[in-house]
């Protein structure tokens, strides 16, 4: 069946291409009269459309096989185009029993030309050429092919359906897995919760049992140490620095937006360095305690203490002797910032405070080290170095 | 009326049956329907043409479900499956949207 399909699409390509041109519907409304009226010409011709793929055709041979050609024409939706064909002398051609009257195929290269130009199944110009002359449905009766058509149609109405409770099924499917992904998150982060306030209680529940067991000058050192290790909240006097982002101005050429007046996390750096420095012995960013680990690092527009961001302004508390505010306003840090003022226009304040409780760290990463058991091991088999 | 009626009792067919689809057969689902819709609107246009044909109805069905099936799989085979679907369904997508074109013009003369 798709022998003749192709066979007969294939034939009505080696028409000139402007014949071609015209629309297909007007064509096709007159086909069935048209048809009528050419059962005349030989009937042979739609009966053998198949029988000679040859591929190298030309259009010369086109013009050749005009009068069954045109009669098939009559049926497909397009213009038998009898009299713009030159008809040249026929050429050379492979032993053909029929003469002249035997359609020839050409394998157009342009397959989406014709498909965007003549959707229609070719077979159904074939089937309307056949009937028209006179040997269509051969041996089957008209009845039976309805029947046919019907069960086709039957199946089809089964498939659509098919098809449609199929993608409904599916999709419940879908949003199953995606909320069960989502109860997954939410009961994992309730664990993680519940977890933590665990850890919390076990802490406390541990600085307790130690402090029932240790006792005056252990305990009273032990506290000193966590306080300035970060492990345990630091009360006393201290100074404020304050530091805020200064203006971003949109450049009005490119439209870009100035980041030169934003705190760095350098700048950051610099403040509790020298904060430490001048004496401070608990130091908290917006409230984030700093340890002898923390980080202070800049992600994208972000800084984040611990790999938690903070925001501007951005206050740095240090508790620390009387003199370690003079002594930051008055040093080399002192004058950066006040210079980064002038200059950019980041806010700067360093203010003392009587007394201010600085909180513990969040989350006292206890690092543990083991010896690692190849470190006895000669270094000439380290496998680092087994490919130098 | 004969083909609306099929067409509905197939629907009926298939809400009454309700049968479950072999997991090795779903990918090739959607394309067979695609090449039934082609099929069917072709023959729709032939219709309204005037040029209709039962046997070439028939086969060109199933053939088209067959030869979409068998594309995908092919496909799926060597790896392409994809990409060949959407070969697939853009050429029957041009030949279903021509059809429909076709069949606008003959019922509403524009």
């Amino acid at each position: 069946m798709s022998s003749a399909q192709g066979g007969s699409g294939e034939r009505e390509e080696s028409r000139p291409k402007d014949v071609e041109a015209e629309p297909a519907e007007a064509a096709a409304e007159t086909s069935a009269p048209v048809a009528q009226e050419t059962s005349e010409t030989p009937a042979a011709a739609p009966e053998t459309p198949t029988e000679e793929p040859t591929p190298a055709d030309e259009p010369g041979q086109a013009a050749v096989t005009e009068p069954p050609a045109a009669m098939e024409q009559a049926a497909a939706p397009e213009p038998a185009p009898a009299s713009e064909d030159p008809a040249p002398p026929p050429r050379a051609q492979p032993p053909n029993p029929d003469g002249e009257a035997k359609p020839q195929r050409t394998f157009t290269p342009d397959f989406l030309t014709e498909l965007f130009r003549n959707p229609l199944d070719p077979g159904y110009a074939d089937a309307a050429a056949r009937k028209a002359a006179g040997n269509g449905a051969v041996g089957v009766p008209k009845k039976i092919l309805s029947g046919v058509s019907a069960l086709t149609l039957v199946a089809l109405g089964f498939l659509l359906v098919v098809a449609y409770q199929q993608t409904v099924a599916d999709e419940p499917a879908r949003t199953q897995a995606r909320d069960t992904l989502i109860e997954q998150v939410q009961s994992r982060r309730e664990n993680t919760t519940d977890l933590s306030a665990r850890a919390d209680q076990l802490r406390s529940e541990v600085a307790r049992l130690r402090e029932q067991q240790l006792g005056g000058a252990a305990l009273a050192e032990l506290q000193e140490a966590e306080a300035q290790t970060g492990l345990a909240p630091a009360r006393g006097p201290g100074t404020r620095v304050t530091v805020g982002d200064g203006p971003s101005p949109i450049d009005p050429v490119t439209g870009e937006r100035s980041t030169e007046g934003r705190v760095r996390d350098t700048d950051l750096q610099r403040a509790t360095n020298a904060l430490w420095a001048g004496g401070a012995e608990a130091v908290a960013i917006n409230g984030q305690r700093l340890t002898a680990t923390s980080t202070i690092r800049q992600a994208g527009e972000a800084i984040l203490v611990d790999f938690r961001p903070v925001t501007s302004p951005y206050q740095i508390v240090a508790i620390g002797p009387d003199a370690l505010q003079r002594e930051f306003r008055d040093g080399v840090t002192g004058k950066f910032f006040r210079a980064l003022n002038s200059q950019f226009g980041m806010s700067f304040d360093v203010a003392r405070i009587g007394d201010v409780t600085v909180e513990a760290a969040t989350e006292p990463n206890l690092r543990q080290a083991s010896p690692s058991p190849q470190a006895s091991v000669r270094p000439t088999s380290s496998p680092s170095e087994g490919g130098r | 009326m004969i083909p609306v009626v099929a067409l509905i009792a197939g629907a009926v067919l298939g809400i009454v049956f309700h049968p479950t689809v072999p997991p090795a057969l779903q990918p090739y689902l959607p394309i067979a329907v695609v090449a039934a819709l082609d099929a069917v609107f072709g023959g729709v246009r032939a219709k309204l043409d005037g040029i209709f044909d039962d046997k070439q109805f028939v086969v060109s069905f199933i053939a088209n479900v067959v030869v979409a099936a068998l594309i995908v799989y092919l496909g799926d085979q060597l790896g392409v499956g994809g990409q060949l679907s959407t070969g697939v369904v853009v050429v029957l997508g041009v030949r279903i949207f021509g059809n429909v074109a076709a069949i606008r013009r003959h019922l509403f003369r524009a």
